[in-house]
Order: structure tokens, then sequence, then C-alpha cells
């Protein structure tokens, strides 16, 4: 198995005394969720997946983003724990930043935020802000050489500083289009002077949104397998101001047509409704299950092959889905796929052996009318 | 890795398969915007100094699955947890 970060997980039977004690490595499913907070940013990046810049200006109404939270605070009773505010540039709002914090700290949601840091003017006014906002339980911080062209790292470090000072836990962020880059490489020694090695996550840089404009100038490796990996990112939903909801924020959100991924709208269908899909859609579980490598395998045993690309970009996870979602063919099949019994019933069971995640097996009812149950103990 | 929940089975045919499949995860954790709930955002909010804020965090685990629940700690803290 490769390597990830080990999550050590307590297993808490009903009086709350610790049973039993394992290891896992994947994230919890939906215990957060993100909200979209603007599309605004002071940075118009390369390589931004939604498009963000400075003539962005749409972002979420304050009078959606109560209900929203509301809801999902709801959910489950209680089921989400955090609510991940993204953007766009959430601090370039403030004061619907704050707003929206209020409302998850009232609804009992923690928060996390997504920056550039750009708010990192001077070490003190730093720290004065991240004060002001004593709901951000967690930063990340993005830097790279595309942010790097809007918001100097001067102001990146000031922030950095300042959320170690406030005593907020934070990553940075560093993508690049090859971890061999020089200019990466640089990056990466600068924010090492700033922070410990576990502090930093880096991830590829791939032609969609944006960077599909700059594809010509990305440097990635391609190979012809598609990467082995299970997907992480689609265990948090995310919402956007136009009450769309996604299976998560990757690029799949450039796309127009339907896919998988798209779990549904706010406008039409309410949040209880997309969750619950959410926490039904095999396709989505069996990318967090086996990655879109068994979902490629089993495309090319059905025989269409022809509809893959032949090259991958080596160790995008989200590259290889992306080039699935983006095939009207391979929807089709994958909108079949969803409704195939059998493939339910063993992504379900999947869910339950190797991510202990029962929610599927009890919305589907295997767990009452299965014949061929066996215990594992 | 791979033991469920123990109040859940599954079906043999099932369990062979999943006991003999290969699962990776990526060597890169998701970044920018992606946030997952992981256990440095556990940390986070276990170490706030906001009373308030830790205890609306026990009310939501205690509102959480009547059954069985999932929590993510550090390894030292599970140490300390498990010994109580």
């Amino acid at each position: 198995m490769a390597l990830g970060t080990p999550i050590v997980v307590l297993l808490l039977a009903r009086n709350e005394r610790v049973t039993a004690v394992q290891e896992i490595l994947d994230p919890p499913f939906m215990r957060n969720v993100g909200l979209l907070v603007t599309y605004h940013c002071q940075a118009a990046c390369d390589h931004c997946v939604i498009r963000a810049g400075p003539n962005r200006h749409e972002e979420v109404d304050l009078e959606d983003a109560r209900a929203w939270i509301r809801e999902i605070a709801a959910y489950r009773e209680r089921y989400v724990c955090v609510l991940s505010l993204t953007g766009g540039e959430p601090f370039s709002n403030l004061k619907l930043l704050r707003s929206v914090m209020e409302l998850a700290a009232e609804a009992g949601l923690f928060v996390s935020v997504v920056t550039n840091g750009f708010w990192g003017a001077s070490r003190e006014g730093a720290l004065n802000l991240l004060k002001s906002l004593p709901q951000i339980c967690f930063l990340s911080i993005s830097t790279d050489i595309y942010h790097q062209k809007y918001v100097p790292f001067e102001r990146v470090e000031n922030a950095i500083w300042a959320t170690r000072e406030a005593g907020i836990p934070y990553y940075v962020s560093i993508v690049t289009d090859s971890e061999d880059d020089p200019e990466f490489l640089r990056v990466k020694s600068e924010v090492l002077k700033t922070s410990k090695a576990d502090n930093i996550r880096t991830g590829i840089t791939f032609p969609v949104g944006r960077a599909s404009q700059i594809k010509s100038q990305l440097r990635y490796s391609l190979t012809d397998e598609p990467p082995k990996e299970a997907c992480q990112a689609a265990s948090s939903p995310c919402v956007f101001p136009d009450g769309r909801v996604y299976g998560c924020i990757g690029p799949l959100i450039d796309l127009k047509d339907d896919h998988p991924l798209l779990l549904g709208s706010l406008r039409e269908t309410p949040m209880k409704e997309i969750l619950d899909r959410a926490e039904t859609n095999a396709v989505l579980h069996a990318l967090r299950l086996w990655g879109p490598k068994r979902l490629i395998m089993m495309l090319r045993e059905a025989g269409l092959g022809r509809h893959l690309p032949i090259e991958f970009i080596t160790g995008s996870i989200c590259n290889a889905c992306f080039s699935l979602m983006s095939n009207a063919a391979v929807r089709a099949w994958l909108r079949e796929l969803e409704q195939d019994e059998e493939f339910r019933r063993k992504v379900a069971y999947g869910r339950l052996y190797y991510l202990h995640e029962s929610g599927m097996l009890e919305v589907g009812g295997y767990t009452e009318s299965d014949p061929a149950l066996e215990s594992v103990h | 890795m791979g033991n469920p929940t123990p109040q859940l089975k599954i079906p043999s045919e099932l369990l062979t398969a999943f006991q003999q499949d290969v699962r990776f995860l990526p060597n890169h954790l998701p970044v920018a915007g992606y946030i997952t709930f992981d256990r440095a955002m556990l940390i986070s909010i276990l170490r706030s100094q906001d009373a308030a804020a830790k205890e609306r965090f026990i009310t939501a685990l205690e509102k959480l699955d009547p059954q069985w629940q999932l929590i993510l700690a550090a390894p030292a803290e599970k140490q300390a947890v498990a010994a109580d």
C-alpha cells in the first residue's frame, strides 16, 4: 500500500469508552462540507480551476448561506462537523466572511478557510486580523509560482507567522506542474524556512479551468497508465454560490454537462436530499475506494477503451477523473453503472471493509436482505 | 486495515475479494481548495482556546451515529484517551 499520512481513529461505543483503536489513511466521509464564498480574488492565477480573479464578483448570498449552513448543521443530527470556506479568496470580502463564519459557529460547525495570504501586509496587521476572526480553526495558505505573481511571498510569510502566533494549525499548499521544477523547489525552500515539512502539501497542475489556456507551457510528465491511488478529495462535498453541490471542489466544476459528481442544485432540491445522494452515490464512493483507475479498467473491459485518453498526467487523480467525466459516452456508461445493483453492493460493502462506513449499506438495505453474510470476526 | 464495524457482516465472496485486493492511497493529500477533515483539523479544534467551541464539538460528537462513532485524533492523544 502506498504511504499516506496515518490518521488514528478511535472507535467509541455508546458509553463513550474507547473500545478499539485502528489506523486508517482515509478522511472520513462528509465530516466537512465546503462552501465557496466568492469567486473574487486579488490574483488571477494561470492555474486556477475555477477561474477566480479581480473581475469576478459572484459570491454567496448571505441569506442563502444562512439557510444552507443551518441545513448542513442539521443534517443527520450534526453529522457534519466542519464548514470549509474557499474561493476565490474568502478574505477579499471580510464582512461576508465574518458573517458566514458567525453563522457556522452559531450552528455548531467549526470553520476552516483557504486563503492566498494577501492580507499579510504586516505581521501585526495579519495577527490582529486573525484575532478578530476567532471562529477560524484551520487555515490553508496557498503560495506557488502562480500565486506569487500577484501575492508577494513576504505577505505569505507574514500570514504564516501570524497564523502560528495565533495558534491556528495550517497547511501551506504549493502546486506545480513538475516537482523537479527549480521554481517549485525555490518556493518550497522558502516555505520550509517558515514551516515544517508536515505543514506543506503539494499538488500537480493540470490543464483545466484557466490552466487550459497554458496547456502548452505545462511540463508535467505523462504516462500511459492512470494513477492507481484512491481519491480523497471526494470525501468532502462543496456548495457553490449558485446552489450547485459537487462531490468535491475539483476540476469537474469546469464541466458544463451533467456528470455523476454533480450532486444537484439547492435551487431545486433540499440539502438533505443532496447530501443523501452523496452518501449513496456509487461512482463517487468507487472513486474514494479505488480511484479512477478501477473505473478505467471497467470501461476497457466494457469495450469503451476508445473513449479513454491514451496518456495520463503522472500522479494526478483529478486529471484522470476529469478525463472520464468530460466524455459523453463515458458519462452515459457511468450513469448505467450507478444503477447496477451488483456494483452498488460491492461499493457499499467496500466502504464497510476499507473505510468502516456503513451508511450506504443501511440506506441500501443490504444488511437486512443479503443471504450470504459472513462476519470477519 | 480492513476490519469492518463489528456489528455488520460482509458477504463471503466480497470479503475474499477485498482481502485479495490491493488498494493504494495518494502520497500527496489534496491541496488548495481541497480541505478534508483530518488529524490536523481535529487538533486545531481540541487546542482551541474557545471553551464554547469545545463544548459545541462535544455536543456534536454526542449526537453522532448512535451505534459507533469515528473520531480522529493524533497518535499522541490515542494513548492518553485509550488509557482512561
